[in-house]
């Protein structure tokens, strides 16, 4: 079962309303990915534990998300079956303390490497986040 | 002060010695990286600790490597990152298998590295993404000795 556009949306979609909407915690993030102590490699800046991501969402309210236009997926294997996924996601937010404040608001550059496990769940093998770019009137927040 | 090519040429030289020359154990291995129990990425499948990586090398005698060619992308000044994509020509041979049965492998990978305020390259995130053996390889993926490297190409 090839690893589609749909799907990597789909695993997108619920893994942010988990980081973002449900504020889950590190514990619960970690479902998504294939290994336990995995890290979120921001490769322009320090790079976020799963507990560090929690911690940066705990800032945040008023959160959304959606993916920007279609991922690039590239097939690498099939046992596993293994999939690269290149995209982007729009994110938006405000600091939970300036509730009438100005909106961060981001493009995220994601590249990924998802792996179908047995149950058919994808789960994240390699999460990279290749850039964040602001929008001329968003808020500043400090990712690293 | 620019992450060059020359530095990642001399970070290749230094790790893969550790690893295949001097076949040091994984808290040796761990030194290169900036992130605790790092795992090697193999890009299509079977991702590697370093402990594993120990044991495969621990199988293998006769280890040379080189590398062969980096591309180098700056990706930040604060930490000073870099992208390097290049290879490495790896060859091994099996312990107690003849001198001329010798793996031959062109290792292409992928990595982020960093530079720590000692001057220290580090690893932060290494990705093999795919190996290609020569056609007079001893062996190539799925050869049933138990080294189990995922290649390119099967024979």
């Amino acid at each position: 079962m090839a690893i589609t556009n749909e799907d990597i949306v789909a695993l997108a979609s619920a893994f942010h309303d988990a980081s973002m909407v449900k504020k889950s915690t590190a514990a619960e993030m970690a479902e998504f990915f294939l290994y336990p102590e995995s890290r979120i490699f921001v490769l322009h800046g320090g790079d976020l534990t799963l507990q560090a991501n929690y911690e940066i969402h705990q800032k945040l309210v008023d959160e959304i998300h959606w993916t920007v236009g279609t991922w690039d997926i590239t097939p690498l294997s099939d046992h596993p079956e293994r999939a690269r996924a290149q995209g982007i996601v729009y994110w938006q937010g405000r600091h939970v303390d300036q509730a009438d404040g100005a909106l961060l608001k981001c493009y995220v550059g994601e590249d990924w490497v998802v792996e179908r496990v047995s149950s058919g769940e994808l789960k994240f093998v390699i999460y990279v986040n290749s850039f964040h770019r602001f929008l001329p009137d968003a808020a500043p927040i400090e990712i690293r | 002060m620019a992450i060059t090519r020359d530095d990642i040429v001399a970070l290749a030289k230094a790790y893969l010695d550790c690893v295949m020359v001097r076949q040091e154990p994984p808290s040796e291995q761990q030194k290169f990286f900036l992130h605790r129990d790092p795992p090697l990425f193999l890009l299509r499948g079977e991702d590697m600790t370093l402990q594993q990586n120990y044991e495969l090398h621990q199988k293998l005698t006769d280890e040379k490597h080189w590398s062969v060619g980096w591309d180098v992308t700056p990706l930040c000044d604060k930490p000073e990152r870099a992208r390097a994509v290049g290879a490495f020509y790896w060859q091994a041979r099996l312990k107690g298998r003849p001198e001329t049965d010798l793996i031959k492998a062109y290792c292409f990978q992928d990595w982020i590295v960093q530079r720590l305020p000692s001057g220290e390259l580090k690893f932060v995130a290494y990705i093999n993404t795919g190996h290609s053996f020569l056609p007079d390889s001893a062996i190539s993926d799925g050869h049933p000795t138990g080294i189990s490297i995922r290649g390119e190409s099967s024979r």
